[in-house]
C-alpha cells in the first residue's frame, strides 16, 4: 500500500483555466504532479515551472482524451514514470455550443468522445493504481449544466450530467476500497473561454447568482482541495456556482 | 394526440403504453436505439402519419466494475453509444415536431438509488446525461411549441422477484407502507395522461414517479 507522504496527483486540463488553478493552488501541499494537457505544451510547461517553484515536482503529459487509446494508456505511463496514483483530478473538457437542431453530429459526437467517455476510460484506467494508494481519490469536474442544464450547450450539458452519475456509480463500487469519489459543478468561471463571451451571454449567469459576481478559477481548486480530505463526503457532486437559481 | 413514436427496447412499461393509446385510437409507431430510429426521424413524413408525441424508452448498460483496460474501454463505448444515441435521436425528434407544429417529447430515465436495496440493471451516467440533455434542450425548442420532459421511474416493481421483493421490502421494514407493491401500469397510466393533455404546463422538467425512497439525488 502506497502512503501519502508524497501523493501523486494527475490532472488532466492542467494547461490553463481551472486545471492550471488547482495544479498551482495543490502545489503549496507539496506534491508530486502529473499534468496532462492536450496542446498547448508552452501553457502546460509554464503551468509546471510555477508548481515546481513551490518545491513539488512535476511532470507534463500530452494526450487527446478524446482518443480511447491515449485516454487509456495516460494513468499506465504516469503511474509508471512517477510510481504510481493517489489522485485523479479530471478537468479536461471541451464544448461546441450552439442550438441544438443546428449542430452536426461530428460536434455532439466530440464533446462526448472527450468529456464522457474520454473521462471514463480515464477514471477507469486509474483505478488499479488508486487501489494500490492509502488513500485513493477521484475528483471529476461536472459542470452547472450538468446539474440545472444550459440552453446552446446540449452536449456539453449532457456529457456534465453523465459525469454527476459517474460519481455515483463509481463511488458505490469504490468506497468499500477505501477510494473515495466526488465531484465539483462549477457555475460560471472566470476562464479564457468564458472572458470571450460577449456581455449580454455573461448577464443571465450573474443576475441568477447569489453571490452577483463570476467566480474564479482558485474558488474551484479550494473545492478540489477539500475534495483530498473529504471525511465523510462521497459519490457527491458539490456545486460551485455562487447560489445559482436556488 | 394525433400519434405517438416509441423509441427504445422493448419493455413492460412501453408495451402497457402502447395498449393504453392503441385503445384510443392513437396510431403507435416503435423502433428500437439504433440507426434505423434516427433513420425514420429524419424522414418522417408527418402528411401521411402525424406525430405529435415521441417517447424514449429506458437505456440500461451493465455496470459491474471493469477490471482491464479492455473492460473500461468497453464499457466507455456502451456508455458513449447510448449518450450518442440518445442525444442524436433527441436532435431528429426536436426537428420533426418543430417543422410538424409542435408537440411532447419525454425521455424516461430510472432513478438509481433503489439499487443499494437489490441488483437493478440501472445506468447512472446515461439518466443524468440525458436529464441535463432535456432540461437544456427545452429551453430552446419551447418557442417552436415543442415540450420536453423527463419521466424519472424510481423502479418498475414488476420487474423484481417476488423473492427479491420482499428481502428488500423486509430491509427497509420501516418504511413498509411506503414499500407497497405499485403496478407498471400505474406509471404507464400516468404517463398516458399526460401525453392526452394538450396545453401541458411543462418542459425541461425532471418529474420523478415512485415510492417516495429517494429523489433525484446529487
Amino acid at each position: 500500500m502506497r502512503k501519502l507522504a508524497k501523493p501523486t496527483i494527475l490532472i488532466t486540463g492542467a494547461s490553463r483555466g481551472i486545471g492550471a488553478a488547482i495544479a498551482q493552488h495543490l502545489a503549496t501541499d507539496g506534491h508530486q504532479f502529473a499534468l496532462c494537457y492536450r496542446s498547448d505544451k508552452q501553457a502546460a510547461e509554464d503551468v509546471a515551472a510555477k508548481v515546481e517553484a513551490k518545491g513539488a515536482r512535476v511532470e507534463t503529459y500530452q494526450a487527446d482524451l478524446s482518443d480511447p487509446q491515449q485516454a487509456l494508456e495516460l494513468p499506465v505511463r504516469v503511474a509508471h514514470e512517477l510510481g504510481g496514483i493517489d489522485v485523479l483530478i479530471a478537468n479536461a473538457g471541451m464544448a461546441k455550443d450552439g442550438p441544438f437542431l443546428t449542430l452536426t453530429s461530428e460536434q455532439i459526437t466530440s464533446v462526448i468522445q472527450t468529456n464522457l467517455s474520454g473521462t471514463l476510460r480515464l477514471a477507469g484506467s486509474c483505478v488499479p493504481f488508486l487501489e494500490q494508494s492509502e488513500a485513493g481519490r477521484i475528483i471529476l469536474l461536472s459542470s452547472l449544466g450538468g446539474i440545472f442544464g444550459t440552453d446552446g450547450q446540449v452536449p456539453y450539458s449532457a456529457s456534465k450530467g453523465g459525469i454527476i452519475g459517474m460519481t455515483q456509480w463509481l463511488g458505490e463500487l469504490l468506497g468499500p476500497k477505501g477510494i473515495r469519489v466526488n465531484a465539483v459543478a462549477p457555475g460560471f468561471i472566470e476562464t479564457d473561454m468564458t472572458m470571450q463571451l460577449n456581455q449580454d451571454r455573461i448577464q443571465p449567469f450573474l443576475d441568477f447568482s447569489a453571490l452577483r459576481r463570476i467566480g474564479k478559477p482558485e474558488e474551484v481548486a479550494d473545492v478540489v482541495s477539500f475534495l483530498l480530505n473529504p471525511g465523510y463526503v462521497n459519490s457527491t457532486t458539490i456545486r460551485c456556482d455562487g447560489g445559482f437559481a436556488r | 394526440m394525433n400519434g405517438l413514436l416509441l423509441l427504445g427496447e422493448p419493455n413492460e412499461l412501453l408495451a402497457d403504453l402502447r395498449t393504453r393509446l392503441t385503445d384510443q385510437s392513437v396510431s403507435v409507431y416503435e423502433y428500437g436505439r439504433n440507426q434505423e430510429a434516427l433513420d425514420a426521424l429524419s424522414s418522417w413524413e408527418t402528411d401521411k402519419n402525424p406525430i405529435d408525441r415521441i417517447i424514449f424508452g429506458p437505456a440500461t448498460i451493465a455496470h459491474d466494475l471493469p477490471r482491464s483496460l479492455g473492460e473500461v474501454d468497453d464499457l466507455a463505448q456502451a456508455h458513449e453509444e447510448a449518450v450518442l444515441s440518445f442525444l442524436l435521436q433527441l436532435q431528429a425528434a426536436g426537428r420533426l415536431l418543430a417543422r410538424s407544429g409542435g408537440g411532447q417529447i419525454w425521455a424516461i430515465t430510472q432513478e438509481q438509488s433503489a439499487r443499494y436495496l437489490f441488483p437493478l440493471p440501472t445506468s447512472p451516467i446515461d439518466s443524468y446525461a440525458r436529464r441535463a440533455a432535456v432540461k437544456s434542450f427545452a429551453r430552446e425548442i419551447k418557442r417552436m411549441d415543442v415540450n420536453v420532459n423527463c419521466l424519472d421511474i424510481q423502479f418498475q416493481m414488476d420487474q423484481t422477484p417476488d423473492d427479491q421483493w420482499r428481502v428488500m421490502r423486509n430491509r427497509v421494514n420501516i418504511y413498509a407502507s411506503r414499500l407497497r407493491h405499485q403496478a407498471i401500469a400505474s406509471f404507464s397510466k400516468f404517463l398516458c395522461d399526460l401525453l392526452n393533455q394538450d396545453d401541458l404546463p411543462m418542459s425541461g422538467l425532471v418529474v420523478p414517479v415512485g415510492i417516495g425512497l429517494t429523489e433525484q439525488n446529487i
